[in-house]
């Protein structure tokens, strides 16, 4: 795929999106009765399961603090998530990398201090992966801690962001960077980008990650984007959450 | 070491309870169903576009699965033909649980070596070229231990993910390296109508010789004589599947009140003659054609 | 990620040649259909271990120094479980079952347990557990190790067309040598469990049957062996409790046919396995009764040597 088809001249990208458009994101709750809390989100062809245990007392005692509850995450890739098929080992470093990533971020916005001497274990299943695995990843927790009523400051919202370099052809002041909102795989594959997770979807950065080099001066703009859509994002999931609450009211009063 | 499903401790008295319980004639279970009553469950297919083909299904107790079949090309060697049954590789993986944990084995080696019975056709149609065959990848994902065994729930979605599964359709010549059709409509089912359907596999337990139970849950397990794992093959040119395999499962706790003097002593030690593993068997014939009948319409419901 | 720690082999890997002689010819099956092998069984070989045995089953090949199958089994326990144990009312027992690194021709096993030897090994459990008075050992934990030394050169099975049936034999001896070597460790059973394993296979071509029930009815062979070149089409392993007429163990592949009411070939199979088990059964006793002969010798002889004084015991 060469990066000249990533956008098209009249500015759609490779799915027909516009540069601020966000996939479909699709997401429920309790898909799981056997979990405290779990969630199924769907945003593009990226799906993933997440359970959540707990509070519940840690199984090893180094997990067990007085001073608050352990946020244990353990994310597992189906062999079959990705284009080829391929079994990820549970020690796989980038693995660990978006397990302990996870585990910080939560660890920030859950109210740890409220369940001492427990441990809080988040599992995530991704099924089918197609870009921004990390940031759905962190939007499939929020909404399975939400489900499970563990205290938290406020939502916890993941969004990508990348930069797409424009050539101006005979006219160089048309060239230039023009940032693009929630990658896919294929956009993922060739251009910069960067995860940008936030408390609340305001300005309140707890989760950033940037793996591919870009220029300084353009990571302002592509945060500011991805910033954006967790904004759009939190709206997106706070009316799921409030949709399946009414839900679950209506089926007690019945 | 035992599964761990199986290793909560129930206590003597409960075991007791349970059993005679289940000894009664008529049978009475814990969750009121019919000996050969399923729990209610949830499936869907085709549910993963990156797969060729997929399944999710959920049970009542909260046991969820999630099946995912990749085919890959891989050039045939001339030496090993023998080497067939290596053409489909069955992974499990227990959430919570290690790679290694004999739960994990003994539930793949079960689908593997049902699907590859030789009266099973599939490493045929697997064929590509002369050079080239597919390499199918069944991954399977238990996603919530269950509170039950899960070999039932396990064998009936990869059934479903299996049945849903196409493989791209051959536009090359039989001598060239093979090139296939994009059209994903144009694609070949991997079971079609009129070959013999995917097996299932159906875990039934009796106790006390004339009681027989279909779907047993975790304490319908522990005070059982037998468990036994029938693996089923139908095809729609016969009325009734045939069994191409059984595998003994542990059964009772191992003596858990061996020193009661009620039934459960002689639940948890000895076996079974043999006369009620014919019975058992036999009864899972007509059993195993209803689930066939029931999984049917799951796919022709999609 | 490339692996610099070791040197590796090319990562497509590569074809040996393949001459036309090295394509081997089934051998044609030299023995009856109902004749079992020979078998080799002793106890107590393995001193450090509270109880062991060792078994052997000769090659039914016509060609001298062809693999056998060799199988020790050693038990440990019942012994304290480890304090990080949970409680149990009850003896645990684990089995493991390991197929030595040059157990199997061609291809070296490694150290490591792989799918097959922990399937084996659960079923080998199973077997087992339901014969040994578990309740009799609280806290405690009995191990049994099973080697399998020599395994008759057929465990991946060569041929497509037909049931493999190289594991189900090893199962079978298994069980066999482990219920041996559980009864050298004094464990309390209520019986002893042997393996016997039975198979269906394709009447070979110059079969007598031939005018008679037709081609199709299969034969039903006892202890088959993967080097008698039958082409199998179901087989079964069951371990037997031949004292008290009970089956703890059952595993078939293959498609059965199943027959309302009539003698069917789940039947034919089954009391085939049966049939063998028991016969394996009178092998089993005979070694644990020369065990036991031993160990009453032994006994008598160290009571003369301690009482070589005592005037009354001496008359």
């Amino acid at each position: 795929m060469s990066r000249h088809e990533l956008l098209s001249p009249e500015g759609l990208r490779i799915d027909g999106r516009r540069w601020n458009e966000l996939r479909l994101f699709e997401a429920r709750l309790s898909t799981t009765t056997a979990a405290d809390g779990s969630s199924y989100v769907e945003w593009g062809n990226t799906k993933i399961i997440c359970t959540v245990a707990g509070p519940v007392e840690p199984k090893m005692g180094s997990n067990r603090s007085q001073d608050g509850a352990t946020v244990v995450v353990e994310v597992c890739f189906a062999a079959f998530s990705g284009n080829d098929r391929k079994k990820r080992a549970r020690g796989d470093k980038r693995v660990q990398e978006m397990q302990t990533a996870l585990q910080r971020t939560f660890s920030e916005a859950i109210l740890t201090q409220l369940h001492p001497r427990s441990e809080i274990l988040i599992t995530l299943h991704i099924l089918s992966q197609d870009g921004s695995v990390l940031a759905a990843c962190v939007n499939a927790c929020t909404l399975a801690l939400v489900d499970a009523g563990v205290p938290m400051s406020d939502y916890v919202v993941a969004c990508t962001a990348g930069s797409y370099f424009v050539r101006g052809g005979n006219n160089p002041e048309d060239e230039g960077e023009d940032p693009l909102l929630d990658m896919n795989n294929l956009e993922e594959a060739d251009l910069p980008s960067v995860t940008v997770g936030t408390i609340g979807g305001g300005e309140k950065i707890t989760l950033l990650q940037l793996e591919t080099k870009v220029r300084l001066e353009k990571l302002e703009g592509m945060m500011a984007v991805a910033l954006d859509g967790c904004g759009k994002l939190r709206e997106l999931m706070d009316e799921i959450v409030r949709a399946h609450g009414n839900e679950v009211v209506r089926r007690i009063a019945l | 070491m035992a599964p761990s499903t199986l290793t909560t401790l129930i206590s003597p008295a409960e075991l007791s309870y349970l059993r005679s319980s289940l000894a009664l004639v008529p049978p009475i279970r814990p969750d009121a169903r019919t000996p050969t009553q399923f729990r209610p469950l949830v499936a869907e297919i085709d549910i993963l576009p990156s797969t060729n083909g997929s399944a999710r299904m959920v049970w009542g107790d909260g046991g969820e699965c999630v099946v995912g079949i990749k085919a890959e090309v891989e050039p045939t060697e001339p030496t090993s033909y023998g080497k067939r049954r290596n053409w489909v590789e069955v992974g499990v993986e227990v959430q919570g649980q290690r790679d290694d944990d004999p739960l994990g084995v003994f539930l793949g080696m079960t689908v593997g070596e049902s699907l590859l019975t030789p009266t099973s056709t599939l490493t045929e149609r697997l064929v590509i070229t002369p050079k080239f065959h597919w390499k199918l990848y069944i991954d399977i994902l238990l996603i919530t231990p269950p509170l039950s065994h899960p070999a039932t729930l396990l064998s009936l979605s990869t059934n479903l993910a299996l049945r849903s599964t196409r493989i791209p359709r051959l536009i090359s010549e039989s001598d060239e390296d093979p090139i296939f059709d994009d059209d994903w409509d144009a694609s070949i089912p991997l079971y079609s109508i009129t070959s013999q359907l995917p097996p299932i596999t159906l875990l039934v337990v009796s106790v006390e010789e004339r009681n027989i139970f279909f779907d047993p849950t975790r304490e319908e397990l522990s005070v059982g004589d037998c468990v036994l794992a029938i693996s089923l093959a139908s095809s729609p040119a016969h009325d009734a599947p045939k069994v191409i395999g059984v595998r003994t499962l542990e059964s009772g706790t191992g003596g858990i009140a061996a020193d009661a003097k009620d039934g459960v002593v002689a639940a948890s030690i000895g076996g079974v003659k043999r006369r009620v593993i014919k019975r058992i068997i036999k009864e899972s014939l007509s059993v195993g054609k209803e689930v066939f009948e029931s999984l049917q319409g799951v796919v022709d419901a999609n | 990620m490339t692996d610099r720690r070791r040197i590796n082999g090319p990562s497509e890997g590569t074809t040996p040649p393949v001459f036309a002689s090295a394509v081997v010819t089934k051998p044609t099956p030299t023995r009856a259909p109902d004749s079992l092998r020979k078998i080799f069984l002793k106890t107590s070989l393995t001193p450090p271990a509270t109880g062991s045995a060792f078994l052997e089953l000769p090659s039914p090949a016509p060609y001298p120094n062809s693999s056998t199958l060799k199988i020790t089994a050693s038990v440990y326990g019942p012994r304290p479980l480890p304090s990080s144990a949970a409680f149990s009312p009850h003896a645990r027992l684990t089995a493991e079952l390991k197929f030595a690194p040059f157990s199997t021709p061609h291809k070296r096993r490694g150290y490591v347990r792989d799918a097959v030897e922990r399937d084996l090994s659960v079923q080998l459990q199973n077997a087992l557990v339901k014969s040994i008075k578990t309740g009799a050992y609280p806290k405690s934990g009995i191990d049994v190790f099973i080697t399998v030394l020599d395994c008759e050169g057929g465990l991946d099975g060569d041929d497509d067309e037909g049931v493999e049936v190289g594991l189900m034999g090893v199962l079978a001896g298994a069980i066999t040598c482990a219920s041996a070597a559980v009864a050298d460790a004094g464990i309390e059973c209520v019986d002893l469990v042997s393996g016997g394993v039975a198979a269906l296979v394709k009447r070979p071509q110059n079969s007598d049957a031939m005018d008679t029930d037709g081609m199709n009815a299969p034969m039903l062979v006892l202890d088959p062996s993967p080097a008698d070149g039958y082409q199998i089409l179901s087989a079964a392993v069951v371990g037997y409790m031949a004292g008290r007429e009970e089956v703890t163990l059952l595993w078939t592949k293959g498609s059965v046919g199943i027959l309302d009411g009539e003698e069917d070939e789940l039947d034919l199979l089954m009391d085939g396995a049966i049939m063998t088990a028991t016969a394996v059964r009178l092998v089993l006793n005979e070694a644990v009764k020369e065990r036991m002969l031993l160990g009453l010798a032994r006994s008598k002889g160290k009571l003369k040597e301690d009482g070589g004084g005592d005037v009354a015991m001496s008359s």
